[in-house]
């Protein structure tokens, strides 16, 4: 036989060429022989290693653990398979092994020690490490992004990731979406359909919104965005959804804000218009009757006065009815130049007036108040009830002056000031007006309903 | 004939000075009424019809509906800047702002019965 081929050979050759880190140990766990690769490993000779045991070339953590093993496989026969150890070693070098032990015996049985057989697995070792970290980054990222986020993959329509944001959305844990059908995640079938639709078209959203019910039952909007995307060598659709529940909230209250103001807007500048329209009538009026100059600027006046008045009362309210009790205190005590403690207002009907009506009024109480100047003595003073009618609402308006002359109990006589009084109460009012001297100069005014309930209109 | 010019405005003043006026240009007036349901009444006897758009709480619609379908012209007047949502039949009806010129209404209120013929 060749003597290259001897086993002794053989086996010198395998521990010269292997780069499995190969060794024998004896019961007492000293090392017997070691490949070449062994000595590189530990930086010594076999001549250094060989009657040395771990603890005597391992830093001790590695030692404690692998000399356990050892005793292990030696006491029981049962072998070490693919156990992956290592650490720093006392190079400074850290080395990682796939380790497999197997107790070595003679042809009869007799326990010899063990061999052992390391692969080197620290390459494998770092890239396996650098792709945990790789993935725990990215999931940090997908953790740490407020916003839903998802991966669904194209061919099933199934989910493949998601964050724990999205988890939340739906009331469950990340772990527990993967899996399951993309399309679940919509609660609405039209903005799933749309969704697809879009998908369909261009491959991609961007802000088309869908509405969820969260876990305490309350619509979240999601502005939608997605992407095509490879993962896993697959086709897949990566999209993330923003809340924007509270952003379209404040859009709608601005907009319902901006609607009333345009409306309150448009309703004032009819107002105002209306108000110069009857200021303009009222000056054709007095004209057309051959007034004088100084009538005209006093009917002007009052009118101008009591339509202030009126627009003042109504934006204080902000547009909403105004009460006749302070309509009537706002205006009597200036036409009439009465000291405001001697008007008496009873609102028993508890009448507001709004708009067009509100004006009609102030109108009428003003030139019923200077004719109560013009006709009652130095002691004036002006009662103006209200109270229900069958007819609707009766304003009793009187004064403690000498009352109306028969001419005018008659309807005759009148004058511009009650004529006006006389043309708002019958036309724009829809109401009758009655004259008499039940306590001094009372005038009787009855208005319908309708003619008092209105808002800004006319 | 005089034209016969129905009037519909339910603030007194402004009524009554529409009415002199007209009557001072030599038309006969029907109203001033400050109601629908009154102006109806007298809606067949009209060669034109000036309207105020809101009367109270009711607008002139349906009676200015009634009117066209007649073929006797008329015209809105408003202190809205902008009458909103007209139905279509009535998109083209001339509108006059209030506080109106009297003048300008003057000659609106030739045109159209110009062009009523």
């Amino acid at each position: 036989m060749n003597e290259h081929r001897t086993g002794e050979a053989l086996l010198d050759a395998l521990l010269q060429t292997t780069t499995d880190f190969v060794f024998f140990k004896d019961v007492d766990r000293r090392f017997v022989r070691v490949s070449r690769s062994f000595e590189a490993l530990l930086g010594r000779s076999e001549a250094e290693i060989v009657g040395r045991r771990d603890e005597d070339l391992f830093p001790p953590e590695i030692a404690e653990v692998t000399s356990a093993e050892d005793r292990r496989v030696i006491e029981t026969g049962e072998p070490l398979l693919n156990r992956l150890e290592g650490g720093r070693m006392v190079t400074g070098e850290e080395a990682w092994v796939l380790t497999s032990k197997l107790r070595w015996e003679d042809p009869s049985g007799r326990v010899l020690g063990l061999l052992g057989i390391s692969k080197d697995y620290t390459e494998i070792k770092r890239l396996q490490d650098q792709l945990e970290h790789s993935n725990a980054r990215l999931d940090a990222i997908a953790e740490a992004v407020p916003f839903p986020i998802a991966a669904t993959r194209v061919s099933d329509q199934t989910m493949v990731f998601a964050n724990s944001a999205l988890g939340a959305l739906r009331g469950t844990t990340r772990e527990e979406i993967v899996g399951v059908p993309a399309l679940d995640l919509y609660d609405y079938p039209q903005e799933r359909e749309a969704l697809q639709a879009e998908l369909a078209r261009s491959g991609e959203v961007n802000g088309l919104e869908a509405t969820v019910l969260d876990p305490q039952g309350n619509l979240r909007i999601h502005r939608l965005y997605m992407r095509n995307a490879t993962m896993d060598g697959e086709p897949t659709v990566v999209g993330v959804g923003i809340d924007v529940t509270e952003e379209k909230e404040r859009e709608q209250e601005l907009e319902l804000l901006t609607a009333e103001k345009d409306v309150l807007l448009r309703e004032v500048n009819h107002r105002v218009n209306n108000n110069l329209a009857t200021l303009l009538a009222l000056l054709d009026n007095r004209k057309a009757a051959g007034a004088t100059a100084e009538e005209t600027l006093a009917s002007l006046e009052r009118a101008i006065r009591g339509l202030a008045t009126v627009h003042q009362l109504l934006s204080d309210a902000e547009w909403s009815p105004v009460r006749l009790t302070d309509l009537a205190r706002q205006l009597i005590p200036d036409a009439a130049a009465l000291d405001p403690d001697r008007l008496e207002v009873r609102n028993r009907a508890r009448l507001r007036v709004s708009g067009a009506s509100a004006h009609h009024i102030a109108l009428l109480l003003s030139e019923l108040a200077v004719n109560s100047a013009k006709y009652a003595g130095p002691d004036l003073a002006i009662r103006v009830t209200t109270e229900r009618h069958h007819r609707g609402v009766c304003i009793r308006y009187s004064d403690n002056g000498r009352g109306y002359d028969d001419e005018m109990l008659q309807g005759a006589n009148w004058g511009h000031g009650l004529e006006l009084v006389k043309g708002l109460v019958e036309h724009s009012l829809g109401g009758s007006l009655e004259l008499s001297n039940e306590r001094g100069a009372t005038a009787e005014i009855v208005l319908p309903a309708w003619s008092i309930d209105d808002e800004m209109t006319g | 004939m005089k034209p016969r010019i129905l009037i519909v405005e339910d603030d007194f003043l402004v009524a009554t000075g529409l009415a002199r006026h007209m009557t001072r240009l030599g038309f006969e007036v029907l109203g001033p009424f400050a109601r629908i349901e009154d102006a109806y009444l007298a809606r067949e006897d009209a060669d034109l019809a000036i309207l105020d758009f809101n009367l109270g709480d009711h607008s002139s619609i349906d009676l200015a509906h009634a009117l066209v379908e007649r073929n006797t012209p008329i015209l809105f007047v408003t202190g809205y800047s902008k009458l909103r949502d007209l139905p279509d039949a009535l998109a083209d009806v001339p509108t006059i702002q209030k506080p109106f010129h009297h003048g300008r209404l003057e000659r609106l209120v030739n045109q159209l019965l110009d062009s009523a013929g």
